[in-house]
């Protein structure tokens, strides 16, 4: 048996449920299996179009228990996943080939994160907590479930150690929260102009 | 006489009423990133709890 950061596994076929628990339980090997699988890139796009329906649902649920209109915040949720997937991707992928000098195509780096945003589904929990007034914990468990999940993800597509693949997805989480930050800005400047 | 050193005015990314403060605070309500924002917001001078305030203006 080989080593977690091992060149390619043998890519077997799976169905997409299967793949979304493995991601949801930090199973290193899913993410080198998704990591060569060039095939299942449509999987990745339908795990975040997943992700990012239940975030819309999510943020209809936290605005009708916390009392303000959902409008366009679930345009923010919905355009914001598929926007961090996209962003935090690329991000990794420059600072880890470009910088950190890993081997890797982008579509190794974009499949797996895809995957990694498989824990998001339970934001529909985390906005039912918010009607008990355990949203804030809710949300951080699950922020800290994603992270971990992208440092997992990170570690296998990159095929770093430890210390570089931290580097990778800090500069990249930071990155993509400027662009995301500036992103929802103009959005909401289309949306509700002055 | 010579004139004091003109004082830095803040800039507008750490007032509190700043376009890219309200970005991030609508970004951080409306998704999962909540936590993420907290602390950074936070130490920009951003109103993550306004209970503060609030409770300043009461005992005054």
């Amino acid at each position: 048996m080989s080593s977690s950061t091992s060149p390619e596994p043998r890519v077997t076929r799976r169905s997409l449920p299967t793949r979304m628990l493995r991601a949801a339980r930090l199973d290193g090997r899913l993410y080198a299996e998704v990591r060569a699988d060039s095939a299942g890139t449509a999987q990745a796009v339908a795990v975040v179009a997943l992700v990012g329906v239940a975030h819309g649902l999510g943020t209809i649920v936290r605005a009708l228990l916390a009392g303000w209109a959902p409008g366009a915040a679930v345009l923010v949720a919905v355009l914001a996943e598929v926007a961090f997937w996209a962003v935090l991707s690329s991000a990794v992928y420059l600072v880890g080939r470009h910088v950190l000098g890993a081997t890797v195509a982008y579509g190794q780096v974009l499949r797996p994160l895809g995957f990694a945003s498989a824990p998001g589904l339970f934001i529909l929990g985390a906005s039912v907590a918010s009607g008990v007034g355990a949203e804030a914990p809710a949300l951080a468990a699950l922020a800290l479930w994603r992270l971990a999940a992208y440092f997992v993800d990170v570690r296998h597509a990159l095929g770093l150690g430890m210390a570089r693949s931290i580097a990778a997805l800090v500069v990249g989480v930071a990155a993509t929260l400027m662009i995301l930050v500036a992103l929802t800005g103009a959005l909401w400047r289309v949306l509700e102009p002055e | 006489m010579s004139q004091p050193p003109a004082v830095e005015p803040p800039t507008r990314a750490v007032e509190a009423g700043s376009p890219w403060w309200h970005a991030a605070h609508r970004l951080a309500r409306y998704t999962w990133l909540t936590l993420l924002f907290r602390a950074p917001t936070a130490a920009l001078g951003g109103h993550t709890a306004p209970a503060a305030p609030v409770a300043t203006l009461a005992r005054q």
